[in-house]
């Protein structure tokens, strides 16, 4: 995932204008929702909708033309990741392009392949702040990736066969304790090791 | 959504000495259509985002200091009965976790951190493993009682590695 890297996203005199977005926010509990929704309002979007699971998700998205969506993981009865494979494949799908963010705890290596082979396009790991957020709608907007549709997957580009060449500084780490959770910046690391 | 026909391209890719199909597509990107012609971020609206984040601050902390307590009565009232249920544990300090960092109450969430890696995907929970999660719980009240902000310092890194510690002996 090349486009995720937040260091080659900076502030501007003359940045991205978000206040036409239109953005849903998946997220079972409501104290996260306002954060995001203060964060997104702060940053001029105003077209929002919300969402407590993705049944809800997706029903809302059949009404409510969302230009991306940013979906918790855990939530009841489904789930964040179930969320993102209805939108890439599931046959009601209104949109199976829509940019989607997930932002969750879950950090561990498996959990971000896990949320990649989804067909997500961005991974926040909480806690979240404002900087972490808009870098990653930026990123999503400047840095689209294309799509792929193979036997078993459909999309946001992924290679995923060669961490095992990554070297860098986490792996050690990651390889001790592949459960273990991982900073935003070892994600990223992650992330565009597995790109390549 | 309507893909033009000519930003799709069928290649094979090979892997492990087989050959497999698949399909680019270069979806048209609606989103750049609506933002216009800038690059970046403006720096006036993140002021605004993190400015506002603090406003939220009383609110969250006091939200914050309620899940402490509302976990550690769970506790308490799955030690009374016995009837333990990691699942529900861990569903409200994933919670926590997340939140608590949003706020700088790191130490929080780094307990928060060590006590799903126990909880997650326990059915049930043997006697040291009670113990290690009332100790957390010992350890989250402490951060209420004080209001501990950021990583706690020495003191608050050396019971955040004492606690990892005590999950990283039970076999994980």
């Amino acid at each position: 995932m090349t486009d995720i890297g937040e260091n080659r996203i900076g502030l501007s005199d003359s940045p991205l204008e978000l206040s036409r977005l239109q953005v849903l926010v998946v997220d079972d509990n409501l104290h996260m929702r306002k954060l995001i929704k203060t964060i997104l309002y702060a940053l001029g979007i105003k077209g929002l909708r919300e969402a407590t699971d993705g049944t809800e998700a997706l029903k809302e998205l059949k009404t409510f033309p969302a230009d991306l969506v940013l979906t918790d993981w855990l939530m009841e009865p489904v789930d964040g990741i179930e969320l993102v494979r209805q939108i890439r494949t599931g046959k009601n799908s209104t949109n199976e392009y829509l940019p989607v963010v997930m932002i969750s705890g879950h950090s561990s290596r498996d959990a971000i392949i896990q949320a990649r082979d989804a067909g997500v396009n961005e991974f926040l790991v909480k806690p979240i702040s404002a900087k972490g957020l808009y870098q990653r709608i930026v990123s999503i907007i400047e840095r689209p990736r294309p799509f792929v549709r193979t036997k078993s997957f459909f999309g946001p580009c992924r290679r995923r066969h060669n961490w095992s060449q990554y070297t860098g500084p986490e792996r050690r780490n990651l390889d001790e304790n592949a459960d273990g959770p991982m900073s935003q910046e070892d994600v990223n690391d992650l992330l565009d090791a597995l790109d390549g | 959504m309507n893909v033009n026909e000519n930003s799709k391209r069928p290649k094979s890719a090979s892997s492990g000495g087989k050959s497999a199909k698949f399909e680019e597509i270069n979806p048209p990107n609606t989103l750049r259509d609506k933002v216009g012609t800038g690059s970046g971020m403006n720096p006036a609206f993140l002021k605004r985002a993190e400015a506002a984040i603090e406003d939220m601050r009383v609110d969250f902390e006091a939200h914050l200091f309620e899940e402490v307590d509302r976990i550690a009565t769970m506790f308490s009232e799955m030690t009374s009965s016995g009837d333990f249920r990691p699942r529900e544990l861990y569903l409200a300090v994933h919670e926590l976790r997340g939140q608590a960092g949003s706020f700088d109450y790191k130490l929080l969430s780094q307990f928060g951190d060590t006590l799903c890696a126990l909880l997650q995907d326990k059915a049930d929970l043997s006697t040291r493993e009670i113990e290690i999660v009332g100790s957390h719980i010992d350890a989250m009240r402490a951060v209420v009682r004080r209001k501990v902000k950021g990583d706690g310092g020495t003191v608050g890194q050396e019971l955040a590695e004492g606690l990892e510690s005590m999950v990283l002996t039970q076999g994980r």
